[in-house]
C-alpha cells in the first residue's frame, strides 16, 4: 500500500500548497511589468564588467537563468542528461561571444536565443531515432505508440525557476508545461516547432521576437501544433475523463478542456484528499 | 497498484512502442514483467516533471543490496492514477540524488 500512501500525500500536499499560494491573477499590465523586471538585475555595470572579461560578473549574469535555460533545453531535446551538457556548452559559448550581445533584447532572450539554437544543432547532429522494439517478450499491447525519446525530469531542477506572468503569446502555465503529457506531445513535433511553441507559448515571446531568435520568418500561429500537443497523448488529456466525471457538472469542464489556465484554479478547488 | 488506477488508465514506457489501457490488460503487463524479474522490486519515492514518480531497485539474487532497476512516473486525475510511464534507463537516478544500490 506504500504506493497508496504516497500518492495521497502528494495530492494532499499539492492542495494545501494550492490553499496556500494566491491565485495566479494575469493582470494587463504583466507584459510591461514583464520586460521591466526581465533584466532588472542585470545592472550596466555588472555586464561591462562582463565583456571586459570578469568572468565572476558574467556569472552572476548568467546563473539567475540556468535553472530555466536547462529547463528549456529539456523541453526541447527530451533528455534530462544531455540538457545539463548542452547547458555547459551554451553558456561557454555565450561567454565566449559576449561582444556580440547587442543589448538591443534582454539578456535573457539573448541567453535563450543561443540556447535553443544550440538545442536544435545537437538534434540535427545526433538524428536520435528510437529503434521499433515491437519483438520482445512482453504481451500485446492494447495499441502501438509512436515511439518518442525521453527521460523524466526531476523536480530538484524545478526549484527557483521563477513563475513570472508569461507574455502576451503564452497559452501554457509554467508548471503545467513540465507535466510529462506535455513533453511527450512535444517530443512528437518536429524540433523547429518544439522550440516555436515553447518560447512562444511557455514563454510567451512574441512572435517576431521568436523569428529573430531562430532566424526565420515569423512562424504562423502554432495553435494547431498546441493542440496537436494535447492530443497526441492519450494517457494524459487534461482533463482525464475520470476527473471530469468527478467534477460538478458546470461549465468548468468545457471550458477547462478548452483553455489549460483554466483548468488549473477549477481542479484546485475541487480535488478532494480522500 | 492496479486497485488506484482509473479505468481508462494508460501504461506507456517510452522509448518502446508498447502502451497498455485498462485494468486487465495493465494487469497482465504487470505480471508478465514480475515473473520476468523473478523478484520483488524496492521502491523510492521522489517527483519527476511534477509528478510523483518511483524509483524502483531490483535485488540481485540472494544478495542484501539491490540494484536500480527503473524510474515510473504517475499521472494524477484527482486522487486516482491515470497513467504510469515506465523508464527503464536507470542512468538519470544521479540526478534525481538516488542511491544507485539500496542496502
Amino acid at each position: 500500500m506504500l504506493v497508496a500512501a504516497f500518492v495521497q500525500a502528494f495530492v494532499a500536499a499539492k492542495i494545501e500548497r494550492r490553499i496556500s499560494s494566491p491565485p495566479d491573477v494575469i493582470t494587463c499590465d504583466a507584459r510591461e511589468r514583464k520586460s521591466w523586471c526581465e533584466d532588472a538585475n542585470v545592472t550596466e555595470q555588472t555586464l561591462a564588467r562582463a565583456r571586459a572579461g570578469a568572468e565572476d560578473a558574467f556569472r552572476d549574469l548568467s546563473d539567475r537563468y540556468r535553472r530555466e535555460l536547462q529547463l528549456h533545453i529539456y523541453r526541447i531535446v527530451g533528455s534530462t542528461q544531455d540538457a545539463e551538457d548542452l547547458l555547459q556548452e551554451t553558456l561557454l559559448a555565450a561567454w565566449r561571444g559576449l561582444d556580440q550581445f547587442e543589448g538591443r533584447a534582454s539578456v535573457r532572450a539573448w541567453l535563450y536565443r543561443i540556447v535553443t539554437n544550440r538545442s536544435l544543432d545537437a538534434l540535427r547532429a545526433s538524428r536520435r531515432r528510437p529503434e521499433d522494439q515491437r519483438t520482445t517478450q512482453m504481451p500485446e499491447p492494447t495499441r502501438w505508440s509512436e515511439p518518442v525519446w525521453l527521460e523524466p525530469y526531476p523536480d530538484v531542477l524545478l526549484e527557483g525557476i521563477p513563475d513570472e506572468a508569461p507574455g502576451p503569446e503564452a497559452r501554457y502555465e509554467t508548471k503545467e508545461a513540465i507535466a510529462l503529457a506535455f513533453i511527450v506531445g512535444l517530443q512528437h513535433l518536429p524540433p523547429q516547432q518544439r522550440a516555436v511553441l515553447v518560447l512562444r507559448d511557455v514563454l510567451g515571446y512574441r512572435a517576431g521576437e521568436v523569428a529573430e531568435m531562430l532566424e526565420t520568418s515569423e512562424p504562423r500561429s502554432t495553435a494547431s501544433c498546441a493542440a496537436r500537443v494535447r492530443r497526441s497523448n492519450p494517457a494524459c488529456r487534461p482533463p482525464s475523463a475520470n476527473e471530469r466525471r468527478s467534477r460538478t457538472p458546470s461549465s468548468s469542464a468545457t471550458s477547462s478542456a478548452a483553455s489549460p489556465k483554466r483548468s488549473r484554479t477549477a481542479t484546485s478547488t475541487q480535488w478532494s484528499p480522500s | 497498484m492496479v486497485a488506484l488506477l482509473t479505468d481508462d488508465a494508460w501504461v506507456t514506457m517510452p522509448p518502446l512502442p508498447h502502451a497498455y489501457q485498462g485494468h486487465k490488460a495493465i494487469t497482465a503487463f504487470l505480471r508478465g514483467s514480475a515473473a520476468r524479474r523473478g523478484a520483488p522490486l524496492r521502491l523510492v519515492a521522489t517527483r519527476a516533471n511534477g509528478q510523483p514518480a518511483l524509483g524502483c531497485y531490483l535485488s540481485v539474487s540472494e544478495a542484501e543490496v539491490a540494484g536500480a532497476y527503473a524510474l515510473f512516473v504517475l499521472t494524477l486525475a484527482g486522487d486516482q492514477i491515470s497513467a504510469i510511464t515506465w523508464f527503464a534507463d536507470s542512468s538519470v537516478f544521479p540526478q534525481f540524488g538516488l542511491p544507485r544500490m539500496l542496502r
